[in-house]
């Protein structure tokens, strides 16, 4: 298990990064934070009392050293100007919602992303191979939130397969509003991915084990799955867990397109209250996941790659 | 591909271009990027009516031959509010791009060339910013430093180098490796001279196949902090929040929010198309 | 003319990519004979061997001539490592491989598995064959190689350089376990190397390859002591023989 202990190790100065970038962003606002915060028309008292309650008035340092520990002691990421409760709760009341959103999205991605390079990998050059390579260019193009629109549009008016926007009240419900979400997140996730899969499968359908198999008369559809895909799976997991980082950006703002009540719109709802914490709790929360589901990305390769293991 | 040689010759570069005329992608996308370049440029001469001339009258009016995308809530001609957006979006994503595009570039030279400690130092820098969700952190730096045009500004010339970086640092590590860059070195170039004489121009073709993909995810950016209230505010022109205050009729009257998204996806497929074209030409994939 | 059970003729091979590789190669294999290729790098050996198996690279294709093959063939090759899976343990990928060929089920293919490992003389095989290929040493890789060919129960085995990677004294024991295999089953051989003095070890007669075609055919002993080519020549004069060293005086 050595190399866990070393990814893990890894992702120790990058968590402390993480928490000291939050931190610096209260303090790239050009003026006083307090005033940004409160708005143009508040009071030198009121101005003056946010400055103690954020801790504004000590030294940076001292600053720094305090949302440190509170972070890392207390798992305290601070309090809502709004409603005064712990950061941390709010966040967790709403990010089941986004957690399955963009759990979906994942499942969808892979759905979408694992065929189509496929085809494009064994008809090289052929006709189906650039019509998969276009789907990324234009893929790259379209904005999400947009897409999200237009598949409202398709799907939910004119078609009227799906609900579009909430999350409804029966068991059922939950997923079924989630489908045209996760299926934008997904569309805008696949164009990098169907690339890059694309890629490493290429280069193992030329590798030298693929000829002994051919060598052995191995069927092509067996050699495909048994040893292909399991080859070219390693690098496009850890390709999946970078692009998640992505991917939780691009699911808040769908959240927003289709109503949906988890951790974005939290943000967004922060956003205009001008409830600082919240926002800045919310960017360290969506960091620390990605430097987790990093973590889990690398205990997946291992479990896939005996090589790893061995080292 | 060979260092740049420093005769200022026209028959390599009409040489260059007859190769790049024979890639479709390239062709295709420069049509289609000077197409909306110019029509963005043109838009004062090429717009056929004022884009905020309100004519509550004669609102909400589907596509037709006096108005080729209807008109909004407020009668105002979508096409003409189209083409004026986009001159204000394609503007702030071009301008945008240049910093990032130099500390990218810039960042990868030194962090390839240097390695050790320098490249460390650097590399965890990197994962830390990369540790961001892309558009979390965005959001989040607009917040603080403001909503408009100079928001997205300061926020992707704070983020926005990283990726570029990341490419050009692994090109310049490969080039190193190369060993002609140690035979320069030795030669007697100071470190300085060798980057800028001997790695930049080899990393130059990249770094622009970057570029263009930097324009293309700004200019989604800053169509989508329009979209969410948080990028170019009214009255200023832009397609997010074109899109956004059409939502409301998207299943009444599809026309208002969906055309400028179509606006935004022939632009960024021209840049898409472009990027792969360059990519093709120089060798690159 | 047709070839008996082993035999393999060649005649008039061409090879092309963008440019032509191999320019018109006659060879004759007998059943039972061990027939050594030998040449440099981009004399176009290891693409002959290819053409036989039906694997040319992606790129390139035969251009003309033709192939007959009597019986089955097999192929082993030069570097172990990047030519077995890396995330399969051998055994199973030997057990596929048997299955593939013969049917049955599951644990059958695993006891011919087994015995296979023992026929290629691998020690311990029931550890060996749950370990994976980075596990192995060289020469045991080498062995599993030549198992999945053997698995194919082939008449006829081309071996592509298959000791080049492989430390001298592996080397060794590697070509007497092919030697072995070819006496015991009545295995046709064609061995291709860079290494006249390998082949001349192993092989009945010799082929010299040169740019694409073969300059000169004959038994392996007029090949050695009587080269009629000049190119021939200068392949017997680069085996390096161990120098004459004066005898130190013992006190």
């Amino acid at each position: 298990m050595r190399w866990f202990g070393r990814s893990l190790l890894a992702a120790i100065p990058v968590a402390l990064g993480v928490v000291v970038c939050v931190f610096l962003l209260l303090r790239i606002v050009p003026g006083d934070p307090a005033r940004m915060i409160l708005g143009e028309q508040a009071t030198t008292a009121s101005i003056d009392a946010l400055r103690e309650q954020l801790g504004l008035n000590l030294p940076v340092g001292q600053q720094l050293l305090r949302y440190l520990v509170g972070v890392f002691t207390r798992a305290d990421i601070g309090t809502s100007l709004v409603t005064d409760q712990p950061v941390l709760a709010l966040i967790a009341s709403r990010v089941g919602v986004t957690l399955l959103l963009v759990g979906l999205a994942v499942v969808f991605t892979v759905l979408i992303a694992v065929p189509l390079a496929l085809i494009a990998a064994t008809h090289k050059d052929g006709p189906l191979d650039h019509v998969v390579r276009i789907f990324p260019t234009i893929g790259m193009a379209m904005p999400a939130f947009w897409v999200g629109l237009i598949l409202i549009l398709v799907f939910g008016v004119a078609l009227r397969w799906l609900p579009v926007g909430g999350v409804g009240t029966s068991p059922a419900d939950p997923l079924r509003s989630l489908i045209l979400p996760a299926l934008t997140v997904a569309i805008g996730m696949s164009p990098p991915l169907i690339r890059s899969l694309r890629e490493q499968l290429l280069e193992v359908l030329d590798a030298d084990f693929v000829v002994t198999l051919k060598a052995a008369r191995l069927g092509s559809v067996s050699i495909l799955v048994r040893h292909v895909l399991r080859n070219a799976a390693v690098p496009a997991v850890s390709l999946l867990g970078v692009n998640v980082a992505y991917l939780l950006g691009g699911t808040l703002v769908i959240e927003k397109v289709f109503a949906i009540n988890g951790m974005g719109a939290l943000l967004f709802s922060s956003i205009s209250t001008r409830d600082f914490p919240v926002v800045q709790g919310i960017t360290l929360v969506s960091a620390m996941g990605v430097v987790v589901i990093s973590l889990v990305t690398d205990l997946l390769v291992a479990a896939l790659d005996p090589r790893i293991r061995a080292a | 591909m060979s260092t740049v040689s420093a005769v200022a010759a026209p028959r390599p570069f009409v040489r260059w271009l007859r190769r790049a005329l024979r890639s479709p992608a390239l062709v295709a996308g420069a049509f289609l990027l000077a197409f909306m370049v110019a029509v963005s440029v043109l838009a004062p001469v090429v717009a056929p009516y004022d884009p905020e001339t309100q004519n509550l009258g004669g609102g909400l009016a589907a596509p037709s031959a006096s108005h080729w995308f209807g008109t909004d809530q407020l009668g105002r001609d979508i096409l003409s509010r189209v083409i004026w957006a986009g001159r204000t979006d394609l503007r702030i994503a071009v301008l945008a791009a240049i910093i990032p595009f130099i500390t990218g570039l810039v960042v990868g030279l030194v962090s390839g060339y240097s390695g050790g400690r320098v490249d460390w130092v650097i590399g965890r820098v990197v994962d830390t910013f990369v540790a961001f969700p892309f558009y979390v952190l965005i959001i989040a730096i607009v917040f603080a430093v403001g909503t408009g045009e100079n928001g997205i500004f300061i926020a992707y010339a704070l983020v926005g180098w990283i990726s570029s970086a990341r490419v050009i640092r692994a090109k310049t590590k490969a080039l190193c490796r190369e060993g002609w860059v140690g035979a320069a070195y030795g030669g007697g170039l100071s470190h300085p001279r060798v980057v800028a004489r001997h790695l930049l121009p080899n990393v130059l073709p990249q770094a622009v196949v970057l570029l263009m993909t930097e324009i293309l995810l700004i200019m989604v950016a800053v169509v989508t902090l329009g979209y969410l209230g948080l990028g170019v505010q009214p009255p200023t022109p832009d397609w997010g929040t074109m899109i956004s205050d059409g939502q409301l009729f998207l299943a009444t009257k599809w026309w208002i929010p969906s055309l400028p998204g179509v606006a935004v996806v022939i632009t960024g497929v021209g840049l898409s198309l472009l990027g792969d074209g360059l990519a093709d030409v120089w060798r690159l994939r | 003319m047709s070839v008996g059970v082993g035999g393999l003729a060649v005649t008039g091979l061409r090879i092309s990519g963008e440019t032509e590789l191999v320019h018109g190669v006659d060879l004759a294999l007998a059943p039972g004979e061990a027939l050594g290729i030998v040449g440099e790098s981009g004399s176009g050996k290891t693409l002959t061997l290819r053409a036989v198996m039906g694997l040319l690279p992606r790129g390139l294709r035969v251009s003309g001539g033709t192939v007959e093959a009597g019986g089955r063939v097999a192929m082993i090759f030069q570097d172990p490592l990047s030519y077995l899976d890396p995330m399969t343990r051998v055994g199973t990928l030997l057990g596929e491989i048997c299955r593939a060929h013969h049917g049955g089920s599951v644990a059958s293919a695993r006891a011919r598995a087994r015995e296979l490992f023992v026929d290629v003389r691998l020690p311990d095989p029931d550890t060996l064959l749950r370990r994976y290929p980075h596990q192995l040493s060289g020469g045991q890789r080498q062995r599993v190689l030549l198992a999945i060919a053997l698995a194919a129960q082939p008449d006829i085995l081309l071996c592509d350089e298959p000791t080049t990677a492989l430390d001298v004294t592996v080397q060794a024991e590697v070509l007497a376990l092919l030697a072995e295999l070819r006496a015991r089953r009545g295995l046709s051989l064609l061995f291709v190397s860079h290494d006249l003095a390998v082949v001349a070890s192993l092989c009945d007669r010799v082929v010299v390859f040169r740019d694409g075609l073969a300059v000169e055919t004959g038994p392996t002993a007029d090949i050695v002591n009587r080269p009629t080519q000049t190119y021939t020549k200068a392949l017997v004069d680069a085996v390096l023989p161990l120098p004459a060293l004066a005898e130190v005086d013992s006190e």
